[in-house]
């Protein structure tokens, strides 16, 4: 059985790019457009990753992740933050805030796939 | 008094109508009305009673009004007693005349005229008082005339008296007189008869007694006369008067004085010296007595006349005290009381000088002094100041109050504020110092305060935290304008970023055939896309992080690393471009310089990367590029240096500047985004560190940079330009066995700009010069093994044409033969201990030289 992904991301060629590479390799991806959406679509399908992006309008990224954190049936799935941003601090935060990982964009579409098979032999820390 | 008593009036008559008629008449006019209804019961009336006026009836049986005047008459009591015959009618004259011859002095007819009755009542009444008055004053002068005479023997009693006791005073006083007289006699023909007492007087040697003959000759003259005066008893005894050893110009003074209150002349000489005690007068007075050296002295005398037992002047006697020590007493304390007004009036000069406001208060806050300045501080005069209480002039009188108690029980109380306020209500405000004084005995006197304008300072206070208040709302301001910048590049980045998402991810995911193959064109025009794509990413992330640096937004994230892994792995990244090109990729680490370091290991590889692939960019086929680590103390150097195209002198300080990429002048096609310089520049300063860079137009360049090994929170190391610093691009060379004055010299040339390079021993030296070719080295003499001498002469005679300026710094003392052996390789020899390090600076830029 193929292993289900998330992806949550409002800028639609992103979200194309990263579904095509992806299902490419064989998982299952699903979309949703904003933070709300991914919330109620991690929670429908409980995906074995979840590719969160932190720049979205109306509910963040990082809200996003909270919530599914704090919600005992969510608390559990692995969410990756992909991010515009190369702060210093980020990592912390975005670690801080509950996500398993994070990605800087651009993001290699050479190295996704890679990363994206990391991620989901990595135990949940 | 007469007048207030009733006048008894008789009325007589048988018939009580007619009695009661009668009264009724009479009753308003305030009698003493008294009835009789016979003759007999009438002249008992008159026994009782002192009447007036008797109205007599004339017909009454027994006895009529005839024969009842007549016994009246008969009386001695009522001889005189007006009768007035109340009848009916006349039968004949001959009742007439016997009622006048019985005595009466009127008659009245009945029916009675009312009038009539009254009138005549009145009259005889009016007689009767007039009696009574005259009698009674007669009474109160017999009483008078008593006493006077009762008086008059009295004062002759007196009298007598008097007189008595005035002679027998007179006798008293007589006999005290010549009592008195008789015990003078006696006392002076005691003195004058008692051996031992005259003999102790006249021996004194403290006080001169001089006795005179009754013209003035001295007759006695003792030994203390002697001592005082100089004469010997001899010399003037029988030969001259007291007057002759006294100041002539006083004797002179002294007679003039008394004639003219006598008024009568007095000759001056020993008569006007004698004048009042010749008179029976005790008298002392101050004169100058002159030696016989003709030295003068002051005297106090006292003169008393002598006389016989017959009470004849024999001669007079002077008792004299040589006054001048009380003279100089007397002068002395003129002088301390001079004194004591100059100290005085210096003292208050002091007082009234103080800038400050000076004042003193009793311990219960009471004024009792002020100066000048309090005057003005108050608006109030000295007058009213004294004796107020001092709270009174501030706008806080408690706080006032409470300040006084302070030094009270603390004897000192220093910078207490207040605010006076004088009568304008001007209000100043003041700092005081106060301390408690006390007398000679400790006792606390009260309190001494001076006040200082503090209303400068205290203004200045309020306008700096007023400021402070500003500069803190700017503050805030900044940062909210700083949390905007950071949200602004928040935003930049990401909307920058994302469409390169696409044009990127798209590109490879294409380029990668992964749904689809591609031809050969398409993989072309693929390729082309993702070159432009990768390029505007990486001019966008240059740009980013040098806003990011430039706008203090960027932050080192710093870990301790190995530094060789970081620098190995630099070289990799761009092995395969060193090896297209024909390049020689090097490292040479130090071996001190195998270390860990701290630092943002990202940054450290982007300047790696930077310099490295600059490096590489502009070295020509065949060239070599090497990455070099030294230790600098707490820093390492790290250099990468190329055997590329170099850079012209003129064009090294645009180096480092954000998009002036040279390659337009050099060659054309390199890729670069023109940042890469500007931005390891920041980075590298980042972490408190250096970057310059060394170059020959067509031999090569090499760029260096400082990194700290561990970066400390209170490191904050130069971020000063590389350009701006004198030893920018300088190499020194320091050879010092000492390790400390190695370090030292090191660090202080580090701190310059200078790359400061070390060697322990001579041999060492030696290499690193040949090696490092540097601008200058600082050069010790003695070390061992080979010492410095031998490295002066060994660098002259390897490379003559390369002639590095050597400093020698010992703390030998040269000989002229050590001098002569340095002479001609060296540039400058120094004593360690006689350079500050200013000096050495000096030396060290001078004949290094800038730029």
């Amino acid at each position: 059985m193929s292993q289900k992904i998330l992806i949550v991301e409002d800028n639609d060629n992103n979200c194309s790019l990263f579904r095509d590479i992806l299902s490419f390799h064989g998982y299952e991806v699903s979309v949703a457009h904003e933070g709300k959406e991914g919330v109620a679509l991690a929670g429908e399908l409980m995906p074995d990753l979840i590719l969160m992006d932190i720049q979205m309008p109306g509910m963040d990224g990082l809200t996003a992740c909270g919530i599914l954190r704090g919600d005992p049936a969510t608390s559990r799935l692995k969410v990756i933050a992909l991010t515009s941003f190369a702060m210093q601090g980020d990592k912390q935060r975005f670690l801080a805030a509950g996500f398993d990982d994070y990605v800087p964009k651009p993001i290699s579409t050479r190295e996704l796939p890679a990363l994206v098979q990391q991620w989901l032999e990595n135990e949940r820390s | 008094m007469t007048r207030n008593i009733k006048i008894p009036v008789l009325i007589v008559d048988d018939r009580p109508e007619n009695l009661i008629s009668i009264e009724a008449l009479l009753n308003d006019m305030g009698l003493d009305l008294v009835r009789a209804q016979s003759g007999n019961e009438a002249l008992r009336q008159t026994l009782h009673k002192d009447f007036a006026l008797v109205l007599l009836d004339v017909q009454m049986p027994e006895m009529d009004g005839f024969e009842t005047a007549e016994l009246m008459r008969k009386s001695l009591k009522t001889r005189q007693l007006p009768i007035i015959f109340v009848t009916a009618g006349m039968k004949e004259e001959y009742h007439l005349f016997k009622g006048y011859e019985a005595g009466a002095v009127d008659y009245l007819m009945k029916p009675i005229e009312p009038v009539v009755l009254r009138s005549k009542v009145k009259v005889f009444c009016e007689l009767f008082r007039q009696r009574r008055e005259l009698e009674s004053i007669q009474a109160k002068l017999e009483m008078l005339n008593v006493e006077l005479q009762n008086h008059q023997i009295d004062l002759e009693i007196k009298n007598e008296k008097l007189e008595k006791t005035y002679s027998e005073l007179k006798e008293e006083t007589l006999q005290r007189l010549e009592a008195v007289e008789e015990l003078r006699k006696n006392e002076l023909f005691m003195i004058q008869q008692n051996g031992p007492l005259q003999s102790a007087i006249f021996n004194s040697a403290n006080f001169s007694s001089i006795a005179t003959d009754a013209k003035g000759v001295i007759q006695i003259f003792n030994v203390g006369a002697e001592r005082m005066l100089g004469y010997t008893a001899a010399e003037v005894m029988d030969k001259i008067t007291p007057a002759d050893i006294s100041d002539p110009l006083e004797v002179m003074a002294r007679a003039k004085a008394l004639s003219d209150e006598l008024k009568t002349p007095i000759t001056p000489g020993f008569e006007a010296l004698a004048f009042k005690a010749s008179r029976g007068i005790e008298d002392i007075y101050e004169l100058t007595y002159i030696r016989k050296d003709g030295s003068r002295f002051p005297a106090v005398v006292s003169i008393t006349a002598l006389r016989d037992p017959q009470d004849a002047i024999i001669g007079y006697l002077l008792i004299g005290t040589d006054n001048t020590k009380r003279k100089q007493i007397e002068a002395e304390q003129i002088q301390l009381g001079q004194r004591l007004r100059d100290q005085q009036f210096y003292t208050r000069s002091l007082f009234e000088a103080n800038i400050d406001a000076s004042m003193t208060c009793d311990s219960s806050g009471i004024v009792t002094d002020v100066n000048k300045q309090m005057e003005l501080l108050t608006g109030c005069m000295r007058d009213e100041l004294i004796g107020a209480p001092f709270r009174n002039y501030f706008t806080d009188p408690q706080r006032a109050d409470a300040g006084i108690k302070q030094v009270l029980s603390e004897k000192k109380v220093i910078n207490y504020e207040l605010t006076a306020r004088d009568r304008n209500g001007r209000e100043t405000e003041v700092s005081f110092n106060a301390t408690t004084y006390y007398d000679r005995d400790r006792r606390l006197q009260g309190v001494f305060a001076a006040a200082r304008d503090v209303s400068d300072r205290k203004r200045l206070d309020r306008e700096l935290r007023e400021k402070n208040v500003e500069l803190e709302s700017a503050r805030v301001v900044a940062e909210k304008t700083s949390l905007t910048k950071s949200e602004f590049l928040a935003n930049m980045s990401h909307e920058l970023r994302t469409p390169l998402n696409s044009v990127i991810g798209f590109s490879e995911v294409l380029q990668d055939q992964m749904f689809g193959p591609i031809n050969e064109k398409q993989q072309e025009y693929l390729g082309n896309i993702l070159t432009s794509g990768r390029h505007l990413l990486s001019l966008i992330n240059d740009i980013l992080d040098l806003t990011k640096v430039e706008s203090g937004k960027m932050e080192l994230d710093l870990t301790s690393f190995a530094l060789r892994e970081t620098l190995e792995a630099s070289l990799t990244m761009l092995r395969e471009k060193a090896i297209k090109g024909g390049i020689d990729l090097r490292l040479v680490v130090a071996p001190e310089a195998e270390l860990h370091i701290v630092a943002d290991q990202r940054k450290l590889k982007q300047i790696l990367f930077n310099l490295l692939s600059n490096a590489v960019k502009f070295t020509p086929t065949t060239g070599t590029v090497e990455l070099s680590v030294v230790r600098e103390g707490d820093f390492l150097q790290i250099a990468v240096a190329d055997s590329g195209i170099g850079v012209r002198e003129s064009d090294i300080s645009k180096l480092f500047q954000a998009f002036t990429q040279l390659e337009s002048v050099y060659t054309k096609g390199f890729e670069g985004t023109g940042l890469g310089l500007a931005l390891t520049r920041q980075l590298v300063e980042l972490h408190g560190g250096r970057v310059w860079v060394k170059s020959e137009f067509g031999k090569g360049s090499r760029f260096s940079f400082t990194m700290p090994l561990g970066q400390s929170a209170d490191a904050q190391l130069i971020t000063q330009l590389p350009e701006s610093l004198p030893g920018a691009g300088k190499t020194v060379l320091v050879i010092e066995d000492d390790p400390r004055t190695l370090a030292a010299l090191a660090k202080v040339l580090h701190c310059k700009g200078y790359r400061a390079l070390r060697a322990t021993n001579g041999r060492e030296g030696v290499e690193m010069a040949q090696l490092n070719s540097p601008d200058l080295i600082v050069l010790d003499l003695v070390m061992p093994g080979m010492n410095g001498f031998d490295v002066a002469e060994q660098l002259d005679r390897e490379n003559p044409a390369a002639q590095v300026p050597i400093l020698v710094l010992t703390s030998m003392d040269l000989s002229p033969t050590d001098r002569a052996r340095l002479a001609g390789k060296v540039w400058r020899i120094e004593g360690k201990g006689s350079l500050s390090t200013h000096e050495f600076l000096s030396l060290v830029e001078s004949v290094v030289g800038t730029g």
